[in-house]
Protein backbone atom coordinates (compact mmCIF):
# COMPACT_ATOMS: atom_id res chain seq x y z
CA UNK A 1 0.00 0.00 0.00
CA UNK A 2 1.65 3.41 -1.05
CA UNK A 3 0.58 5.30 2.02
CA UNK A 4 1.35 9.26 1.83
CA UNK A 5 3.26 11.24 5.33
CA UNK A 6 -0.25 12.59 6.91
CA UNK A 7 -0.11 15.27 8.82
CA UNK A 8 -2.17 14.18 11.06
CA UNK A 9 -0.94 12.00 13.49
CA UNK A 10 -4.26 9.94 14.26
CA UNK A 11 -5.33 8.81 11.24
CA UNK A 12 -3.88 6.96 8.64
CA UNK A 13 -4.22 7.75 5.00
CA UNK A 14 -3.46 4.94 2.82
CA UNK A 15 -4.42 4.30 -1.16
CA UNK A 16 -6.75 0.99 -1.84
CA UNK A 17 -5.56 -1.23 -4.23
CA UNK A 18 -8.19 -0.76 -7.90
CA UNK A 19 -11.11 -2.91 -7.06
CA UNK A 20 -10.61 -4.80 -10.50
CA UNK A 21 -7.21 -6.70 -8.39
CA UNK A 22 -9.56 -8.08 -5.85
CA UNK A 23 -12.02 -9.34 -8.50
CA UNK A 24 -9.43 -11.20 -10.94
CA UNK A 25 -8.30 -12.62 -7.37
CA UNK A 26 -11.45 -13.80 -6.78
CA UNK A 27 -11.90 -15.01 -10.82
CA UNK A 28 -8.62 -16.61 -10.45
CA UNK A 29 -9.48 -18.57 -7.58
CA UNK A 30 -13.40 -19.70 -8.96
CA UNK A 31 -11.05 -20.68 -12.24
CA UNK A 32 -8.24 -22.85 -10.27
CA UNK A 33 -11.38 -24.30 -8.30
CA UNK A 34 -12.53 -25.89 -11.20
CA UNK A 35 -9.47 -26.77 -12.55
CA UNK A 36 -8.69 -28.69 -9.63
CA UNK A 37 -12.23 -30.71 -9.39
CA UNK A 38 -11.95 -31.62 -12.98
CA UNK A 39 -8.58 -32.83 -13.05
CA UNK A 40 -9.50 -34.94 -10.17
CA UNK A 41 -11.78 -36.90 -12.28
CA UNK A 42 -8.86 -38.66 -14.13
CA UNK A 43 -6.73 -41.04 -12.34
CA UNK A 44 -3.08 -40.29 -12.97
CA UNK A 45 -2.06 -42.08 -10.39
CA UNK A 46 0.82 -40.06 -8.15
CA UNK A 47 0.48 -37.05 -10.33
CA UNK A 48 -2.72 -36.12 -9.11
CA UNK A 49 -1.19 -35.74 -6.32
CA UNK A 50 1.44 -33.37 -7.38
CA UNK A 51 -1.33 -31.79 -9.70
CA UNK A 52 -3.54 -30.69 -6.86
CA UNK A 53 -0.88 -29.68 -4.67
CA UNK A 54 0.53 -27.44 -7.34
CA UNK A 55 -3.22 -26.02 -7.89
CA UNK A 56 -3.39 -25.32 -3.75
CA UNK A 57 -0.06 -23.50 -3.60
CA UNK A 58 -1.14 -21.74 -6.94
CA UNK A 59 -4.63 -20.45 -4.59
CA UNK A 60 -2.95 -20.22 -1.47
CA UNK A 61 -0.09 -17.94 -3.12
CA UNK A 62 -3.19 -15.47 -4.69
CA UNK A 63 -4.64 -15.11 -1.28
CA UNK A 64 -1.85 -14.35 0.66
CA UNK A 65 -0.54 -11.85 -2.12
CA UNK A 66 -3.75 -10.26 -2.95
CA UNK A 67 -6.23 -10.57 -0.08
CA UNK A 68 -4.21 -11.08 2.68
CA UNK A 69 -2.04 -8.12 0.82
CA UNK A 70 1.39 -8.87 1.85
CA UNK A 71 2.59 -8.04 -2.06
CA UNK A 72 1.38 -4.36 -1.34
CA UNK A 73 2.18 -3.96 2.36
CA UNK A 74 4.22 -0.84 2.66
CA UNK A 75 7.24 -2.79 4.60
CA UNK A 76 8.56 -6.02 4.20
CA UNK A 77 8.13 -7.42 8.28
CA UNK A 78 4.91 -9.49 7.84
CA UNK A 79 6.26 -11.19 4.77
CA UNK A 80 9.29 -11.96 6.50
CA UNK A 81 7.19 -13.32 9.66
CA UNK A 82 5.12 -15.41 7.42
CA UNK A 83 8.23 -17.18 5.55
CA UNK A 84 9.44 -17.75 9.19
CA UNK A 85 6.38 -19.58 9.77
CA UNK A 86 6.30 -21.75 6.48
CA UNK A 87 10.25 -22.05 7.18
CA UNK A 88 9.40 -23.81 10.68
CA UNK A 89 6.96 -25.89 9.34
CA UNK A 90 9.42 -27.39 6.63
CA UNK A 91 11.75 -28.35 9.52
CA UNK A 92 8.54 -30.19 11.32
CA UNK A 93 7.64 -31.89 8.32
CA UNK A 94 10.57 -32.42 6.38
CA UNK A 95 12.83 -34.58 8.67
CA UNK A 96 9.56 -36.05 10.05
CA UNK A 97 9.10 -37.25 6.46
CA UNK A 98 12.68 -38.02 5.91
CA UNK A 99 12.65 -40.76 8.70
CA UNK A 100 9.53 -41.84 7.74
CA UNK A 101 10.63 -42.82 3.87
CA UNK A 102 13.89 -44.19 4.97
CA UNK A 103 13.09 -46.44 7.66
CA UNK A 104 13.25 -49.27 5.48
CA UNK A 105 16.71 -48.59 4.05
CA UNK A 106 18.47 -49.36 7.16
CA UNK A 107 20.49 -52.55 7.88
CA UNK A 108 18.50 -54.51 10.40
CA UNK A 109 21.64 -56.82 11.16
CA UNK A 110 23.52 -53.97 11.65
CA UNK A 111 22.13 -50.76 12.32
CA UNK A 112 23.86 -48.85 10.14
CA UNK A 113 22.30 -46.48 6.93
CA UNK A 114 22.98 -48.02 3.79
CA UNK A 115 21.65 -48.27 0.30
CA UNK A 116 22.60 -50.77 -2.42
CA UNK A 117 20.57 -54.30 -2.28
CA UNK A 118 22.61 -57.82 -3.57
CA UNK A 119 21.61 -60.65 -3.97
CA UNK A 120 22.07 -63.22 -1.27
CA UNK A 121 22.17 -60.55 1.34
CA UNK A 122 19.58 -59.04 3.46
CA UNK A 123 18.00 -56.22 2.09
CA UNK A 124 20.31 -52.81 2.35
CA UNK A 125 23.40 -54.68 2.70
CA UNK A 126 26.21 -53.43 0.52
CA UNK A 127 29.47 -55.16 2.05
CA UNK A 128 29.74 -59.01 2.14
CA UNK A 129 29.35 -59.84 6.26
CA UNK A 130 31.44 -61.81 7.48
CA UNK A 131 31.11 -65.42 6.43
CA UNK A 132 29.52 -66.85 10.01
CA UNK A 133 26.86 -63.92 9.64
CA UNK A 134 25.91 -64.82 6.20
CA UNK A 135 23.90 -67.40 5.67
CA UNK A 136 21.46 -66.77 8.68
CA UNK A 137 20.82 -63.10 7.98
CA UNK A 138 19.96 -64.21 4.37
CA UNK A 139 17.59 -66.57 5.16
CA UNK A 140 15.94 -63.96 8.01
CA UNK A 141 15.04 -61.36 5.27
CA UNK B 1 -7.24 17.75 8.20
CA UNK B 2 -7.63 17.74 4.18
CA UNK B 3 -8.34 14.03 4.16
CA UNK B 4 -11.51 14.70 5.90
CA UNK B 5 -13.23 16.05 3.25
CA UNK B 6 -14.88 12.56 2.01
CA UNK B 7 -15.61 11.16 5.44
CA UNK B 8 -19.35 11.42 6.07
CA UNK B 9 -20.78 12.81 9.20
CA UNK B 10 -21.65 10.57 12.01
CA UNK B 11 -18.27 8.82 11.49
CA UNK B 12 -16.30 8.57 15.10
CA UNK B 13 -12.82 9.78 14.32
CA UNK B 14 -9.55 7.96 15.45
CA UNK B 15 -7.37 8.69 18.38
CA UNK B 16 -4.56 7.07 18.45
CA UNK B 17 -3.14 5.12 21.21
CA UNK B 18 -0.80 7.26 23.80
CA UNK B 19 2.27 4.60 23.50
CA UNK B 20 1.81 5.37 19.70
CA UNK B 21 3.70 7.85 17.94
CA UNK B 22 1.67 8.10 14.78
CA UNK B 23 -1.55 5.84 13.98
CA UNK B 24 0.68 4.64 11.05
CA UNK B 25 3.03 2.96 13.40
CA UNK B 26 0.11 2.08 15.53
CA UNK B 27 -1.72 -0.02 12.37
CA UNK B 28 1.88 -1.14 11.05
CA UNK B 29 2.05 -2.90 14.67
CA UNK B 30 -0.91 -4.70 15.05
CA UNK B 31 -0.69 -6.10 11.66
CA UNK B 32 2.77 -7.61 12.05
CA UNK B 33 1.37 -8.51 16.01
CA UNK B 34 -1.40 -10.63 14.14
CA UNK B 35 0.89 -12.47 11.47
CA UNK B 36 2.85 -13.62 14.28
CA UNK B 37 0.09 -15.22 15.56
CA UNK B 38 -0.97 -16.57 12.25
CA UNK B 39 2.67 -18.12 12.41
CA UNK B 40 1.34 -19.97 15.35
CA UNK B 41 -1.58 -21.14 13.56
CA UNK B 42 -0.18 -22.40 10.58
CA UNK B 43 2.32 -24.17 12.89
CA UNK B 44 -0.72 -25.70 14.32
CA UNK B 45 -2.56 -26.96 11.34
CA UNK B 46 1.07 -28.02 10.21
CA UNK B 47 1.23 -30.43 12.93
CA UNK B 48 -2.14 -32.09 11.40
CA UNK B 49 -0.73 -31.92 7.93
CA UNK B 50 2.32 -33.75 9.39
CA UNK B 51 0.41 -36.64 10.85
CA UNK B 52 -2.05 -36.50 7.29
CA UNK B 53 1.18 -37.08 5.79
CA UNK B 54 2.73 -39.36 7.58
CA UNK B 55 -0.59 -41.53 7.67
CA UNK B 56 -0.99 -41.50 4.51
CA UNK B 57 1.95 -42.37 3.31
CA UNK B 58 1.84 -45.05 5.88
CA UNK B 59 -1.39 -46.57 4.49
CA UNK B 60 -1.97 -44.88 0.70
CA UNK B 61 -4.79 -47.87 -0.40
CA UNK B 62 -6.61 -46.99 2.95
CA UNK B 63 -6.75 -42.88 1.98
CA UNK B 64 -7.60 -43.34 -1.62
CA UNK B 65 -10.49 -45.85 -0.55
CA UNK B 66 -12.12 -43.61 2.26
CA UNK B 67 -11.70 -40.48 0.32
CA UNK B 68 -14.27 -41.65 -1.97
CA UNK B 69 -17.04 -41.64 1.01
CA UNK B 70 -16.65 -38.14 1.11
CA UNK B 71 -18.89 -35.76 -1.18
CA UNK B 72 -17.30 -33.52 -4.00
CA UNK B 73 -20.16 -31.54 -4.97
CA UNK B 74 -20.74 -30.59 -1.21
CA UNK B 75 -16.93 -30.08 -0.83
CA UNK B 76 -16.84 -27.85 -3.82
CA UNK B 77 -20.12 -25.37 -2.64
CA UNK B 78 -18.45 -25.00 0.50
CA UNK B 79 -14.85 -24.11 -1.49
CA UNK B 80 -16.66 -21.11 -4.14
CA UNK B 81 -18.42 -20.05 -0.58
CA UNK B 82 -15.19 -19.56 1.19
CA UNK B 83 -13.42 -18.12 -1.48
CA UNK B 84 -16.46 -15.63 -2.21
CA UNK B 85 -16.47 -14.76 0.86
CA UNK B 86 -12.88 -14.03 1.25
CA UNK B 87 -13.41 -11.89 -1.82
CA UNK B 88 -16.35 -9.96 0.24
CA UNK B 89 -14.10 -9.50 2.99
CA UNK B 90 -11.94 -8.20 1.33
CA UNK B 91 -14.06 -5.77 -0.21
CA UNK B 92 -15.44 -4.71 2.42
CA UNK B 93 -12.23 -3.22 4.37
CA UNK B 94 -11.53 -1.54 0.46
CA UNK B 95 -14.83 0.28 1.25
CA UNK B 96 -14.06 1.31 4.43
CA UNK B 97 -10.78 2.68 3.09
CA UNK B 98 -12.89 4.90 0.46
CA UNK B 99 -15.53 5.59 3.24
CA UNK B 100 -18.33 3.95 1.46
CA UNK B 101 -19.70 3.31 4.95
CA UNK B 102 -23.11 1.43 2.98
CA UNK B 103 -20.65 -1.03 1.05
CA UNK B 104 -18.71 -2.00 4.09
CA UNK B 105 -21.85 -3.19 5.90
CA UNK B 106 -23.32 -4.76 3.11
CA UNK B 107 -19.55 -7.00 2.19
CA UNK B 108 -19.74 -7.79 5.85
CA UNK B 109 -23.09 -9.17 6.26
CA UNK B 110 -22.58 -11.08 3.02
CA UNK B 111 -19.49 -12.46 4.63
CA UNK B 112 -21.03 -13.64 7.80
CA UNK B 113 -24.20 -15.32 5.78
CA UNK B 114 -20.99 -17.11 3.22
CA UNK B 115 -19.48 -18.56 6.73
CA UNK B 116 -23.11 -18.99 8.38
CA UNK B 117 -23.74 -21.19 5.09
CA UNK B 118 -20.51 -22.86 5.40
CA UNK B 119 -20.84 -24.23 8.39
CA UNK B 120 -24.68 -25.36 7.44
CA UNK B 121 -23.36 -27.45 4.48
CA UNK B 122 -20.70 -28.71 7.04
CA UNK B 123 -22.44 -29.78 10.12
CA UNK B 124 -25.93 -30.01 8.87
CA UNK B 125 -25.12 -32.20 5.84
CA UNK B 126 -21.78 -33.61 5.57
CA UNK B 127 -21.13 -34.33 9.27
CA UNK B 128 -24.87 -36.28 10.20
CA UNK B 129 -24.45 -38.55 7.13
CA UNK B 130 -21.07 -39.75 8.25
CA UNK B 131 -22.76 -40.17 11.87
CA UNK B 132 -25.45 -42.01 10.10
CA UNK B 133 -23.07 -44.48 8.42
CA UNK B 134 -20.68 -44.63 10.69
CA UNK B 135 -17.73 -43.09 9.11
CA UNK B 136 -16.43 -42.25 12.46
CA UNK B 137 -12.90 -42.26 13.84
CA UNK B 138 -12.06 -44.34 16.81
CA UNK B 139 -13.62 -47.10 18.15
CA UNK B 140 -17.29 -44.99 17.27
CA UNK B 141 -15.99 -46.18 13.28
CA UNK B 142 -19.18 -48.49 12.46
CA UNK B 143 -18.83 -48.28 8.68
CA UNK B 144 -19.19 -51.72 6.53
CA UNK B 145 -18.17 -50.09 3.58
CA UNK B 146 -14.11 -50.70 3.97
CA UNK B 147 -13.78 -53.77 4.75
CA UNK B 148 -10.61 -54.48 3.10
CA UNK B 149 -7.92 -51.60 3.93
CA UNK B 150 -5.95 -51.16 6.90
CA UNK B 151 -7.37 -48.69 9.75
CA UNK B 152 -9.96 -46.61 7.95
CA UNK B 153 -10.74 -45.02 11.05
CA UNK B 154 -7.27 -43.40 11.31
CA UNK B 155 -8.67 -41.23 7.70
CA UNK B 156 -11.90 -40.10 9.54
CA UNK B 157 -10.28 -39.46 12.75
CA UNK B 158 -7.79 -37.19 10.49
CA UNK B 159 -10.69 -35.76 8.67
CA UNK B 160 -13.03 -34.98 12.04
CA UNK B 161 -10.01 -33.42 13.58
CA UNK B 162 -8.31 -31.05 10.61
CA UNK B 163 -12.10 -29.95 9.48
CA UNK B 164 -13.39 -29.89 12.63
CA UNK B 165 -10.73 -27.78 14.29
CA UNK B 166 -10.85 -25.25 10.62
CA UNK B 167 -15.01 -25.50 11.44
CA UNK B 168 -14.06 -23.96 15.15
CA UNK B 169 -11.95 -21.09 13.66
CA UNK B 170 -14.98 -20.42 10.88
CA UNK B 171 -17.04 -19.86 14.34
CA UNK B 172 -14.63 -17.61 15.64
CA UNK B 173 -14.35 -15.68 12.80
CA UNK B 174 -18.50 -15.32 12.66
CA UNK B 175 -17.94 -13.70 15.92
CA UNK B 176 -15.30 -11.52 14.85
CA UNK B 177 -17.69 -10.17 11.59
CA UNK B 178 -20.13 -9.52 13.95
CA UNK B 179 -18.10 -7.60 15.90
CA UNK B 180 -16.68 -5.33 13.16
CA UNK B 181 -21.01 -5.18 11.92
CA UNK B 182 -21.71 -3.63 15.70
CA UNK B 183 -18.01 -1.14 15.32
CA UNK B 184 -19.24 -0.62 11.54
CA UNK B 185 -22.59 0.33 12.87
CA UNK B 186 -21.61 2.52 15.59
CA UNK B 187 -19.36 4.61 12.91
CA UNK B 188 -15.36 3.31 13.72
CA UNK B 189 -14.18 2.72 10.36
CA UNK B 190 -13.30 5.20 7.89
CA UNK B 191 -10.49 5.80 5.49
CA UNK B 192 -8.27 6.93 8.85
CA UNK B 193 -8.97 3.75 11.10
CA UNK B 194 -10.18 0.27 10.16
CA UNK B 195 -7.34 -2.07 12.04
CA UNK B 196 -9.63 -4.18 13.29
CA UNK B 197 -11.28 -4.88 10.13
CA UNK B 198 -7.61 -5.23 8.44
CA UNK B 199 -6.73 -7.53 11.11
CA UNK B 200 -10.03 -9.79 10.87
CA UNK B 201 -9.24 -9.40 7.60
CA UNK B 202 -6.27 -11.42 7.65
CA UNK B 203 -7.65 -13.86 9.99
CA UNK B 204 -10.86 -14.75 7.49
CA UNK B 205 -8.22 -15.23 4.72
CA UNK B 206 -6.31 -17.62 6.96
CA UNK B 207 -9.43 -19.45 7.43
CA UNK B 208 -9.62 -19.88 3.46
CA UNK B 209 -6.24 -20.76 3.28
CA UNK B 210 -6.21 -23.90 5.26
CA UNK B 211 -9.25 -24.83 3.51
CA UNK B 212 -7.78 -24.81 0.28
CA UNK B 213 -5.59 -27.23 1.12
CA UNK B 214 -8.10 -29.49 3.02
CA UNK B 215 -10.43 -29.54 0.10
CA UNK B 216 -7.73 -31.28 -2.27
CA UNK B 217 -6.16 -33.57 0.69
CA UNK B 218 -9.45 -34.64 1.90
CA UNK B 219 -12.06 -34.72 -1.09
CA UNK B 220 -9.75 -34.87 -4.20
CA UNK B 221 -6.67 -36.68 -4.07
CA UNK B 222 -7.48 -39.00 -0.73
Amino acid sequence: MAHETSSNPNEVSHQPLPVKVYIGTFLGLLFLTFVTVFIAQFHFGEWNLLVAMAVAITKASLVVLYFMGLKHDHDRFPAVVFLAGLFFLGIFMGPTMYDHFTRGSVDATRGTYVRVTRDGFPPGVSVPLPEGEKAPAAAAH
Amino acid sequence: MSQSAGIPAGIKRHVTGHHFDTAETEFSAAKLGFWIFLCTEVLMFGGLFVAYTYFRTLMPETFAEAHKTLSIPLGTVNTVVLIGSSFTMAMSIRAAMVNQQKLMMVCLTITLLAAAAFMVIKLGFEWPHKFHEGTLPAHWYTYEGLRDVTAPHLFYGLYFVMTGLHGVHVIIGMGLIVWLMVLGKKGRFYSGYYTPLEITGLYWHFVDLVWIFLFPLFYLVG
